[in-house]
């Protein structure tokens, strides 16, 4: 063998060898990056959970009459409240003439 | 090596062989080396070139242990409110033998955590177990209490309590679970396999027909009802008429799902699917409905309801007498007792079992609750049976059972098993027709006449054709009925044009009272609440109010007689 070509197997063993380490740790620090987000994921998850529980706790209806009742000036609808469009009288539009 | 070489240098005998032998080893060893390290570079080739979405593999383990965690899917209403889910907490437990102290731990943990015993406490840590819960489902405050105090072998476990943020307004419909998670009553427990969650489930929320404004309104109206009239107990039920979704169920006194502590019998006794009872008057819908399907009468035809019918020791008597011939709509619009135990006689008891079968009324209910009564049906069906089932008394049902009946009998004749679930995608509900459209028709004009100018008139509303029944039935007591206990109740429907609604109500004991000239029948209270509960959940609906300024009332009782005189409208048009 050559001296050229020993050298030339040894700098690309070598080259392979870091490469393969430097993959190890990308791969390695990856997982660390993926279990981090798993668990903030879970954490979020939590905490979202909470959150729902809390708007639906928020939102039991009893709370918002006494609220409504505070703050806005509105009443509950009666039924002569609700109509439909054709119940509406519309304004004649009247066709000029030429 | 070349030819040249071999030829060279020659050997003979053993070492000639001995490096043959070599050789060949050589051979075999590298052909070996070459072969794993094929294996490994396909192997690699496979991994990093071709690859097979392992990747993302890894990433969705993160959803399961979600659900193994939390244990349990969420409940929500129809609109996606949340009514049950369940939230991470910690727990405490110690291992009784890696503690220090038993005494100083016990004295130290009863200061920071409020319901537990200090004897039971020091009974516990002083076992032989290794694992003893010391409380479960702490509030964070209480954690970070027994955090502060550092105890050895005093730990937490993370773990998930279900929790209920309507409180009390679902508390007979959702039930409840354990300590450990596990349904003991209501939605829980009837769909527990399914919302418990396995290892490898995906997770499904479950959604309920139940509507959390139907079941505010329906909840605050009965209890109102029931302090009014100081009734021992309340119940009532929103149907959806053309599925069966049940949209509310209220059953009063109730208890708070997220205390497991308040409960006593009659707060978890569900009145409206667990207790059978006898309806009295409101039972004429089906009588009426049997009769006019069967054919033995029609709308003009009527029976003698002079004097009241002695039948052994018992006297069948109307409640308030008119003393002559009543045609059907009158018979219903009076609640003669009289006319509805003859027209039923009529019917005969074969044909009344089947009808009272098809309304769903002689088995449980198909609702998907554990709490289901079974409805008590008489044991031997001769004449008196027939004609006491006919005004309601001799069957106990559920109120559930009458307000599905109820929808079928307005909403053309189709009856639907009540249900729980949505019904949205399901490819909506099969149900099976019980009695004709005209009938239906026909039942809904007498219902309808009933509110405008009958026993249901506290149940008008301005606006909103209300039709329905009111039934006031004695509760049975010791040796025979109560004279002073009542059971009231309404089954209604709205509006009657195009039934869309079916509210049943039924207060039990009400008291009679100065507003209502001491008077405990369902016409004054059960009535009354019926058209307050529809007032308010008519315009949520989005139902339109018909002013037509007493015009209707006085044609109901053309159309009445025009189907009296066999020539009405064609079936599913009226009004």
């Amino acid at each position: 063998m050559k001296p050229s070509s020993v050298i030339l197997w040894v700098v690309i063993v070598g080259a392979m060898t870091s490469g393969l380490f430097q993959l190890k740790y990308a791969v390695q620090s990856s997982e660390d990056e993926l279990a981090r987000l798993n668990r903030e994921l879970i954490a979020t998850e939590e905490a979202v959970q909470v959150l729902h529980a809390e708007w639906s706790y928020l939102n039991r209806p009893d709370r918002i009459a006494v609220l409504a009742a505070r703050y806005l000036d509105l009443e509950p609808m009666t039924p002569r409240q609700i109509g439909s469009l054709d119940m509406m009288a519309l304004p004649v539009i009247q066709e000029s003439q030429p | 090596m070349t030819g040249n070489a071999q030829s060279s240098i020659l050997f003979d005998g053993a070492i000639s062989r001995a490096l043959k032998v070599g050789r060949h080893r050589l051979v075999i060893t590298g052909a070996i080396f070459l072969f794993s390290l094929l294996v490994v570079s396909v192997r690699l080739i496979d991994l990093t070139v071709i690859g097979d979405g392992f990747e993302p593999r890894f990433a969705a383990v993160a959803d399961p242990t979600r659900n193994a965690r939390l244990g349990r899917h969420d409940i929500v209403d129809r609109n996606g409110l949340l009514l049950a889910t369940n939230l991470p907490t910690a727990s405490v437990y110690a291992d009784p033998k890696r503690m220090l102290n038993v005494d100083e731990a016990v004295a130290q943990l009863t200061a920071v955590l409020p319901g537990v015993g200090r004897a039971e406490l020091a009974a516990k840590l002083k076992s032989k177990r290794r694992f003893v819960w010391i409380k479960r489902n702490l509030t964070p405050r209480q954690q970070a209490a027994v955090n502060r105090l550092g105890l050895p072998g005093v730990a937490f476990q993370s773990e998930a309590r279900r929790v209920y943020p309507q409180g009390r307004l679902f508390s007979h419909v959702i039930g409840s679970v354990d300590i450990d998670s596990r349904g003991i009553a209501g939605v829980e427990q009837a769909f527990d396999e399914s919302l418990r969650v396995g290892r490898d489930q995906p997770g499904e929320t479950l959604r309920l027909s139940l509507d959390t404004r139907f079941q505010y309104v329906l909840r605050q109206e009965l209890a109102l009802g029931m302090a009014r009239f100081k009734a021992a107990g309340a119940a009532g039920v929103i149907l959806d008429a053309n599925n069966g979704e049940v949209l509310a169920m209220v059953s009063l006194p109730d208890f708070d799902p997220n205390d497991p502590r308040d409960r006593t019998g009659i707060q978890q006794f569900n009145q409206v699917t667990l207790g059978a009872y006898e309806m009295g008057s409101t039972f004429k819908i089906f009588t009426a409905a049997m009769a006019l399907d069967s054919g033995v009468v029609t709308l003009g035809g009527g029976y003698d309801a002079s004097s009241p019918i002695p039948m052994g020791r018992f006297l069948i008597r109307d409640y308030k007498p008119k003393n002559r011939f009543l045609t059907v709509p009158e018979i219903f619009v009076y609640s003669s007792n009289i006319g509805a135990a003859k027209m039923a006689l009529d019917v005969g008891a074969d044909r009344q079992r089947a009808y009272l079968e098809r309304f769903g009324l002689m088995r449980p209910s198909d609702i998907e609750l554990p709490e289901v009564a079974r409805p008590l049906t008489p044991d031997r069906w001769g004449e008196l049976t027939t004609m006491t089932v006919g005004y309601g008394h001799g069957i106990a049902v559920s109120l559930m059972q009458v307000a599905s009946a109820t929808a079928a009998v307005v909403n053309s004749g189709v009856f639907y098993a009540p249900t729980l679930l949505s019904r949205d995608g399901l490819g909506g509900a099969i149900g099976r027709r019980v009695i004709s459209a005209r009938t239906s028709e026909q039942m809904r004009l007498m219902m309808r006449l009933n509110v405008a100018d009958g026993t249901g008139r506290k149940a008008e509303v301005q606006g909103y054709r209300i039709g329905g029944k009111t039934g006031s039935a004695d509760k049975p007591g010791k040796g025979g009925y109560q004279r002073r206990a009542l059971l009231s109740s309404f089954a209604g429907a709205f509006p009657m044009d195009g039934p869309r609604y079916v509210v049943a109500v039924m207060f039990d004991e009400p008291q009679g009272i100065k507003e209502t000239f001491n008077y405990a029948t369902a016409g004054w209270n059960a009535a009354p609440t019926t058209g307050r509960i529809i007032a308010r959940i008519g315009p949520m609906a989005g139902i339109i109010a018909v002013d037509d300024a007493g015009q209707e009332a006085r044609g109901l009782l053309v159309k009445i007689a025009d189907h009296a005189a066999g020539n009405g409208k064609e079936p599913g048009v009226a009004f």
